[in-house]
């Protein structure tokens, strides 16, 4: 083909999402510059791989050339791109998120194959780039905050008192693929340490969680609820023991530190109860062994899922721990102090580079087809474990624990309400509040969460409902789209 | 009688050179001027001598390297690369680029530049048009 044809083949083929084909026309040391993209791209596969990640991300692809104009060996063309982006929720006016741009393409196929395509067009309009201001006196800045910036943080969360990014304005198709096939950084310093340090920080470890801790091993962790006296639940941590003496509890959005506090207190508890210098980052993905291998001090191989360690990353002492948001594999890095921030989050970058490590906030997306949920998912609910799906991390025959009587008196009358998936028709808004469910007998339930699942190419939720509603139901859900109809189905919508 | 590649080169000497009455010179009375760092659409003399005004008033150097220019009739397209010293920062700025360039006549009716303005500050800071106003 000449390198005009290349072009157009190109071009007919990314419009017909025909990854197959592309592959066929570039040249196995083949160079890719696409402005959306952070860098080169060198090498077939890697031009591939990002470019079955951007149709993945698209649908509805259209492409047209204008003028083309040709040399021995290279072909120039200007012309318009066409996309709606998956999974991106639509304006609040409904104007549908989509990346439609004019461009000049360059291919250079001096041997029948495209050796280089280079593309031109400003991205300015496509992406966020204004950074949103989340200023305020109560909300602290994450020891990371310079890096996540420079890695292009664009919006923010104020999350335990400090500032949480979460979207750094890539498609979400890009943190979905990172995540799952790659390996991903997460600037999780909001991510705060309820320590208990003492020789009761276990035993109040065991008191204020329902689920049983009493045997809780050094350098085990273990995900457990803390709720209230009304079995209520106030958050999830998940809980760590590094020391014999120390116990974490590494929690969600909850003033957990004031309540262990106040409780430690009232109880008399011989132990300090205190939120140390300890802001965690995540590293997740099937990669993110490979890449903590060299940098780890400890053997990062030999440590087991929900198991913790206390060694050294990139030489900076570190708790570092198998948990984490993704539902698949993944760790946790909590330095022993923030002085040394940037540098263990540059020393992380460096590591992840040959993995194709992006940084990215929380891929929510995949947390909700994986039902990874968090404290949100329960606050200002009312909800209890039964009612959260969490039965497994209630026990009531084993020691006393905060809730224990109201807990156990839920479960003999059963919960009022459930935890379950829908699967929702449509595309999804952008969900700024919980989203009531209505049926033939009124309003059986919210949904609480809500996302594109790339897995299965569908919008999927995740609601609370009357406990009398039945998989398989249709409920027909009232957001701000227009509303959709949805059939309760079982969670997680997708197995790791 | 200039052709589009010609125009092409024209433009992007007279754009180092700051040139900008050689530039409006080579455009058709009601010609194009597309360029992303200065993001508002110019058409005609007064709206693209604006334009350069104020690109021309911060940028103190500029280089510009043309790697290719194609031309098919009364079109042409390039790429290169510019580099450019705007006062108030603090280095220079490197964009890769493209260039579109039809004639009308012989006179150029549109001249697109193709460059992500994303990574900088647009030379603007507003619509050209409010100039002087």
């Amino acid at each position: 083909m000449s390198p005009a044809d290349l072009l157009r083949a190109y071009c007919r083929a990314f419009a017909a999402r025909d990854v197959a084909t592309i592959e066929s026309l570039f040249a196995e040391d083949a160079v890719c510059d696409i402005p959306l993209l952070d860098e080169r791209l060198v090498g077939r596969a890697h031009v591939v791989r990002e470019i079955a990640t951007a149709i993945r991300g698209l649908r509805g692809i259209r492409v047209e050339l204008g003028a083309i104009v040709e040399g021995d060996d290279d072909a120039m063309a200007e012309g318009l791109f066409f996309g709606a982006l998956v999974g991106h929720p639509a304006q609040v006016d409904g104007t549908p998120a989509r990346t439609d741009f004019r461009f000049v393409a360059v291919v250079e196929a001096p041997d029948g194959k495209i050796a280089r395509l280079s593309e031109y067009f400003d991205t300015k309009p496509l992406k966020p780039w204004q950074r949103q201001r989340l200023f305020n006196h109560a909300v602290r800045q994450s020891p990371y905050w310079e890096s996540s910036v420079r890695a292009g943080a664009v919006e923010f969360m104020a999350y335990n008192h400090m500032t949480f990014p979460i979207v750094y304005g890539r498609t979400m198709a890009e943190e979905y693929v990172a995540l799952t096939e790659r390996v991903t950084l997460w600037d999780v310093g909001c991510e705060r340490q309820t320590e208990l340090r003492g020789p009761d920080a276990l035993r109040l470890a065991d008191y204020l969680a329902s689920r049983d801790l009493s045997k809780l091993e050094l350098g085990a962790c273990r995900y457990a609820y803390v709720c209230d006296p009304d079995g209520r639940i106030i958050c999830d941590p998940v809980i760590l023991r590094p020391w014999p003496d120390v116990v974490w509890l590494s929690h969600g959005m909850a003033d957990l530190t004031l309540w262990a506090r106040g409780i430690a207190l009232e109880g008399g508890w011989d132990v300090a109860v205190s939120e140390p210098d300890v802001a965690p980052l995540q590293v997740q993905g099937p990669h993110s062994a490979d890449m903590l291998r060299g940098l780890v001090e400890a053997p990062i191989d030999a440590l087991k899922f929900y198991r913790c360690t206390v060694t050294k990353v990139a030489g900076i002492d570190a708790v570092v721990s198998r948990t984490g948001w993704s539902g698949a594999l993944g760790f946790e890095i909590f330095p022993l102090g923030s002085a040394r921030a940037i540098e263990l989050w540059d020393a992380l970058i460096e590591a992840g580079r040959p993995h194709g490590l992006v940084v990215t906030g929380p891929v929510v997306h995949r947390a909700v087809e994986r039902n990874v949920t968090d404290t949100a998912y329960a606050t200002n609910s009312g909800m209890n474990p039964y009612e959260a799906g969490g039965e497994r991390m209630v026990d009531l025959d084993a020691g006393d624990f905060i809730g224990r009587d109201a807990l156990a008196r839920i479960r003999r009358k059963g919960a009022r309400r459930r935890t379950v998936g829908l699967f929702i028709d449509g595309d999804l808004p952008r969900l700024e509040w919980h989203w009531p469910l209505t049926d033939a007998r009124g309003k059986p339930g919210v949904v609480r969460w809500a996302a594109h699942s790339f897995a299965l190419d569908r919008a999927v939720g995740i609601a609370l409902v009357d406990a009398a509603v039945a998989e398989g139901e249709r409920v027909r859900i009232d957001h701000p789209g227009g509303g959709a109809w949805a059939s309760v189905t079982t969670l997680p919508f997708v197995e790791a | 009688m200039i052709d589009a590649g010609a125009a092409i080169r024209a433009y992007c000497a007279a754009f180092a050179a700051r040139d900008a009455d050689s530039i409006v010179a080579l455009f058709a009375e009601r010609g194009l001027y597309e360029m992303p760092l200065l993001r508002t659409r110019m058409v005609g003399s007064a709206e693209i001598a604006a334009g350069l005004a104020r690109a021309f008033a911060i940028m103190t150097a500029c280089s510009i390297e043309l790697q290719r220019v194609r031309a098919n009739g009364a079109t042409a397209l390039a790429e290169g690369t510019m580099t450019a010293t705007v006062a108030r920062e603090p280095r220079p700025m490197t964009a890769p680029f493209a260039l579109v360039a039809a004639m009308a006549g012989d006179r150029v009716g549109r001249l697109s530049v193709y460059l992500d303005a994303r990574p900088h500050r647009l030379w603007s800071d507003g619509s050209v048009l409010a100039l002087g106003r």
